[in-house]
């Protein structure tokens, strides 16, 4: 009897495995389904600049670049601060010569200022006959380099279709064209080449080149900085994809 | 005096033939070609400059087009339309917005609910107004009735953003023919806006499907590619299959149950007078057209074994093209009709076979998994359709090697593949699950664009027709 009840108890508990198992076996399946929905990364830009560049190269290149010249101190400490203001001799006269720095020792006598900011003269280079101050450089940088390409780029891409069919996302169209330092364009832009051509897209291959002139032409005139005009008057082998991520 | 003017005589003689003299010497120059440069300055210098690179990772976005009303000169009647020719400009432009709308690649916008142009307009559109409205491409439009009764139909392609004109043309039809005027227009903005090559204006053979599901009445049938012009070819009396157009329109192939045993016949359209290919009493099935026309690929079963045979489309002696004991059927000529792409379960179970036209070289391409089933050829030739059976029946291309392979449709039962005549848009038949009715759809090449084609009953075995000069 006693073995009974105690069946009957094995049989309830058994059932209560079962169903909470069964349970179990469900919370898990609706998990796995739900786990299945994966989740893309989302797209970003990466510019790759070299940090150490191989070549001399500023944001701004200058042939040369003035040195930086010192006044001469002044034994006495002068109180006047009208008198530290330099002739504009000053700043053109500093040649290395027999009779050594006239003018600024004099201006040095007379106001005796011994503040670094006002009448030192600055300069990154080892020139004595240059008013250029900035690094000197034979090219630009490749930042801003890298900057004045994503900003062409980022001017033209809302104009940029690529046209649709079947293994277009192969072609690759390549443009050169010119520009005027307002920005506009100088003569028609050109296909320069294009790559990924194959019997299926042969078709789309004339209209991906047409779409890449066109998208040029909506995004001119460009707004770019008007310092680097010789950065960006001469643009080579622009590349229009329908996609890099592949 | 006389010796004077005589030497001077001599002097002005002597001086052009000295000229002569030196010039005998030296060549005018060859007759050779002359050579031909890329007449590109940067070729001429390499220069260094910036570079950059601009990527399109957007979705696939629709082109958006306005097509307004075509315009007239003057408003005259027309037995293309009661309302004058007015009203048969509204509704050229009506239809080709139906044609561009239905393929998933461009947004068109139909005259209903954009302004007139005035007929000056067309030539020197008012681009300001169509880029205030967001539209990227303007067609625009005219019709004139000439005093012949014929109708002039120009149709003009506009950048709204680059304020050009892309491409124009014109085209002299019939009063009846108007609708193809606006396929011809509908066919210029696709090839132009695509780069493919055009396919609105073509007609469509399919079996129109009517009755219970036991005793189904299956009837030839003929349309425009957009559903319009329809017509039944057959009484429905005897049943109808696997329709195909010949390259000239002039005739169809078919498959007709008119005794019972199916029998390939051929349906004259100009005197509707039908011919049987073969006198045989064989089941003959899967008819096809070579390239040219002239010839005719068919399947006939011969004492429990069917095989494809080749005959001239008017009449003749019968070709056996494969000879093995399994069933091979369903032979598709490549478009330079050198190839003949065949489906044969002697390997055990369906799978496509390639061989030469005259039955040589026989050689299996399909080795993907599924079955494969009613292979068709690309007018093109770069690719073959195909259904594959893998489960579901679904359509299926591949290269003509057999590689590549690529499921378009995910539907529970599409088959029967045929190519539109530009060679990117295949339309197959599709069976509901539950219902057993079955339409007519098309899928292009990507398997992105998927439409149904409306027809006015249930049908089946599509076949597209070549592009109409």
């Amino acid at each position: 009897m006693a073995e009974l009840a105690f069946r009957n108890e094995e049989k309830v508990g058994l059932l209560a495995a079962l169903v909470l198992h069964g349970a179990l076996v469900a919370v898990l399946l609706m998990q796995a389904v739900r786990s299945e929905v994966s989740v893309f990364p989302e797209r970003m830009t990466v510019s790759l600049a070299t940090e150490v560049g191989l070549e001399a190269a500023s944001p701004d290149p200058v042939a040369e670049s003035r040195a930086a010249i010192a006044p001469t101190l002044a034994d006495d400490p002068a109180p006047a601060p009208e008198a530290a203001q330099p002739e504009p001799a000053a700043r053109v006269a500093p040649v290395p010569s027999p009779k050594p720095a006239v003018t600024p020792a004099k201006a040095a006598k007379k106001g005796g200022g011994s503040r670094i900011g006002d009448d030192f003269l600055e300069g990154k280079g080892a020139s004595t006959d240059t008013a250029e101050t900035r690094a000197p450089a034979s090219q630009i940088g490749a930042s801003a380099k890298a900057s004045i390409g994503q900003a062409l780029a980022r001017q033209v891409k809302p104009h940029w279709t690529a046209p649709q069919g079947l293994d277009v996302d192969q072609l690759v169209t390549l443009v050169d064209f010119d520009l005027n330092p307002d920005g506009s364009l100088k003569g028609r832009p050109r296909v320069r080449s294009q790559s990924g051509v194959n019997d299926s897209n042969r078709a789309q291959a004339a209209r991906h080149a047409e779409n890449a002139i066109r998208a040029v032409q909506l995004a001119a005139p460009f707004d770019l900085p008007e310092e680097y005009y010789e950065a960006w008057k001469i643009v080579r082998g622009a590349r229009f994809d329908r996609n890099t991520s592949r | 005096m006389k010796s004077v003017s005589l030497v001077a005589l001599l002097l002005t003689a002597a001086w052009p033939a000295a000229l002569f003299a030196q010039d005998l010497g030296a060549p005018v120059g060859d007759d050779g070609p002359v050579e031909t440069t890329a007449p590109d300055a940067s070729q001429v210098k390499e220069e260094e400059g910036i570079s950059f690179t601009v990527t399109d990772e957007s979705a696939w976005s629709d082109i958006g087009i306005a097509i307004p009303a075509f315009a007239t000169d003057r408003e005259r009647a027309t037995p293309a339309n009661e309302g004058g020719t007015g009203a048969l400009g509204r509704e050229i432009a009506r239809v080709i917005t139906a044609n561009l709308r239905n393929n998933g690649l461009f947004k068109p916008v139909g005259p209903d609910s954009l302004p007139q142009p005035a007929f000056p307009q067309i030539t020197a559109p008012a681009y300001g107004t169509w880029s205030g409205k967001g539209a990227e491409m303007l067609v625009h439009g005219y019709v004139r009735a000439r005093d012949d009764g014929k109708l002039v139909v120009g149709c003009y392609l506009y950048d709204v953003a680059l304020q050009d004109q892309l491409v124009r043309e014109g085209w002299v039809v019939g009063p009846a023919d108007w609708r193809r005027a606006a396929h011809k227009c509908s066919d210029l903005i696709f090839s132009r806006l695509t780069g493919e090559s055009p396919f609105f204006d073509s007609r469509i053979a399919y079996i129109a499907e009517t009755g219970p599901k036991d005793r189904r009445v299956k009837r030839l049938a003929v349309m425009d590619s957009d559903g319009a012009n329809h017509r039944f070819l057959t009484l429905g009396s005897a049943t109808a299959l696997t329709p195909r157009y010949s390259p000239d329109y002039s005739k169809i192939l078919y498959l007709s149950y008119v005794d019972g045993n199916p029998r390939i016949y051929v349906y004259d359209i100009g005197t509707g007078k039908q011919t049987l290919v073969t006198e045989n009493r064989n089941p003959t099935i899967a008819p096809r057209w070579s390239p040219d026309g002239k010839a005719i690929l068919y399947s006939m079963a011969v004492a429990g074994n069917t095989d494809i045979y080749r005959v001239p489309a008017t009449g003749g002696q019968s070709v056996r093209l494969t000879n093995n004991p399994g069933i091979d059927v369903g032979g598709s000529f490549s478009p330079d009709g050198r190839k003949i792409v065949f489906e044969s379960d002697r390997s055990g179970s369906q799978q496509c076979y390639v061989m030469d036209a005259d039955g040589s070289n026989q050689k299996r391409i399909s080795f993907a998994g599924g079955r494969c089933a009613t292979p068709e050829w690309s007018p093109r030739g770069d690719q073959i359709a195909f259904t594959r059976i893998a489960g579901d029946f679904n359509v299926a291309v591949m290269s003509t090697s057999g590689g590549n392979l690529r499921v378009l449709t995910k539907g529970w039962q599409d088959e029967a593949p045929t190519w539109a005549p530009n060679g990117r848009i295949i339309q197959f038949f599709r069976t509901e699950k539950n219902t057993g009715r079955s339409g007519i759809w098309q899928v292009d090449l990507t398997g992105q664009n998927e439409r149904r084609l409306p027809t006015p009953v249930d049908a089946s075995d599509p076949a597209w027709g070549p592009i109409r000069p």
